[in-house]
């Protein structure tokens, strides 16, 4: 195959896991590291630089859309941010360092795990019986958000902001690391730790992951991992077919793609796994 | 029960819309940028028996910011494209600096601190990045 067909190939393969990941809410990059690596026989560190410039991209445009909403809430995301941001520059730096074979092997990992909260869906709609915590009070974090259905706004309180925040250094440290959103630690964070509800989670985590992945994304840029000609049809094709989804989704519901997703995430997360130990 | 905030305004409209029509049109301005320099690249044309794999290792290189600017000088597509990825990873820290200015406005003080940090990690990480290169 030439480089031009490669590049033609590695663009129609990113529409598509674009596509799969916003229809999944995974976000396109836990799809593109396996597809660059196992498919095209990529460095991973290439990879993983493609996916995290990608992951700016679709987390931008899915965040523009959430905040005009007013699902986000801006002062919880900016506050986390100190957390990701610094987990995101740990874990670019720490990749430099690292094996391939730990890289793949990780991210094995952090695939079959992202199986999980698509088998049995995680927290409640809104939590009851929250009440903010000093600090939580202090920062003035409670909020609330438009119900569509019901027309009605939904106040909700928050808690947790210490446990929230370390949670959400480990989950910059697997975005910077691995090239991927995190999308689902953060939200596991903002579920279990704060309490908020689960829009509310969805839109903050979308918010925050373009701001954690620029902060490893310039470690990768200046490296020289950020390869010009895998990366730009990578960010195209991602971002085109989450623009594809996000008109799906208003239409379908979720539920068949994530049936079909679950052994497709889980075979590759095998690979790679596989691959991470040396056995394949 | 504690009500949220007040929301914050400028130019009688929300942080809110500020915030998304930045996000917006740094992806946008970005996506054209990486598209024409994809455009250009492709339309050069590479030697027909090479392979992704021998451009991918003359491409991964350590960035150079003067080197993406005289590349670009010449219609070098591949410095297109490394601009347009810059653009897109200042896209988000643009987000945080306008929050820097919306919070100073409103004389938040804890909150202008903590978008401050976080401007300076992201600004500190980019630019140490780059000197250590």
């Amino acid at each position: 195959m030439s480089a031009e067909q490669s590049i033609g190939v590695i663009f129609g393969s990113a529409v598509a896991a674009g596509l799969m990941g916003s229809l999944t809410g995974l976000g396109g990059g836990v799809l593109i590291v396996p597809l660059l690596t196992v498919g095209f026989g990529l460095d991973i560190r290439v990879a993983i630089g493609a996916s995290i410039v990608s992951i700016i991209a679709t987390s931008s445009g899915a965040a523009a859309a959430y905040v005009r909403d007013h699902l986000t809430n801006i002062r919880i995301g900016m506050l986390l941010e100190l957390a990701t941001t610094l987990g995101g520059l740990t874990g670019a730096f720490v990749t430099g360092y690292l094996p391939s074979s730990a890289l793949y092997a990780l991210f094995g990992i952090i695939l079959l795990a992202s199986a999980i909260p698509m088998v049995r869906k995680l927290g409640e709609e809104v939590p009851r019986g929250v009440v903010s915590d000093a600090p939580a009070r202090a920062l003035r974090l409670a909020g609330s958000y438009p119900d569509r259905s019901s027309g009605t706004e939904i106040p909700y309180e928050v808690r947790g902001v210490p446990a929230g925040l370390s949670m959400m250094y480990f989950a910059g440290v697997f975005s910077g690391l691995l090239g991927i959103g995190a999308g689902a630690l953060k939200v596991l964070a903002m579920d279990t730790a704060m309490r908020l509800p689960m829009k509310v989670s969805t839109a903050t985590s979308n918010f925050m992951i373009g701001v954690t992945a620029a902060a490893s994304a310039g470690v990768y840029f200046w490296r020289g991992d950020v390869v010009p000609v895998v990366a730009a049809p990578v960010a195209l094709g991602v971002l085109a077919g989450a623009l594809v989804g996000a008109q799906l989704l208003l239409r379908f519901p979720n539920v068949t793609v994530r049936l079909i997703f679950i052994p497709v995430l889980a075979g590759v997360g095998i690979e790679m796994l596989l691959r991470g130990i040396g056995v394949a | 029960m504690s009500d949220g905030p007040q929301p914050i305004r400028y130019g009688g409209r929300p942080m809110e819309l500020w915030i998304s029509r930045v996000l917006l049109g740094g992806v946008i301005l970005s996506a054209m940028i990486i598209l024409a320099g994809l455009a250009l690249f492709l339309a050069k044309g590479t030697a027909s028996d090479e392979s992704l794999s021998s451009l991918v290792n003359q491409q991964k290189t350590a960035a150079d910011f003067g080197a993406i600017l005289r590349g670009i000088g010449r219609a070098d597509g591949k410095s297109l494209i490394q601009l347009g990825l810059f653009v897109l990873i200042l896209t988000p820290i643009s987000r945080v600096a306008m929050s820097v200015f919306f919070f100073l406005r409103e004389r938040d003080r804890v909150f202008v601190a903590i978008t401050a940090v976080v401007l300076l990690v992201l600004v500190g990480g980019l630019v140490g990045a780059a000197l250590s290169q």
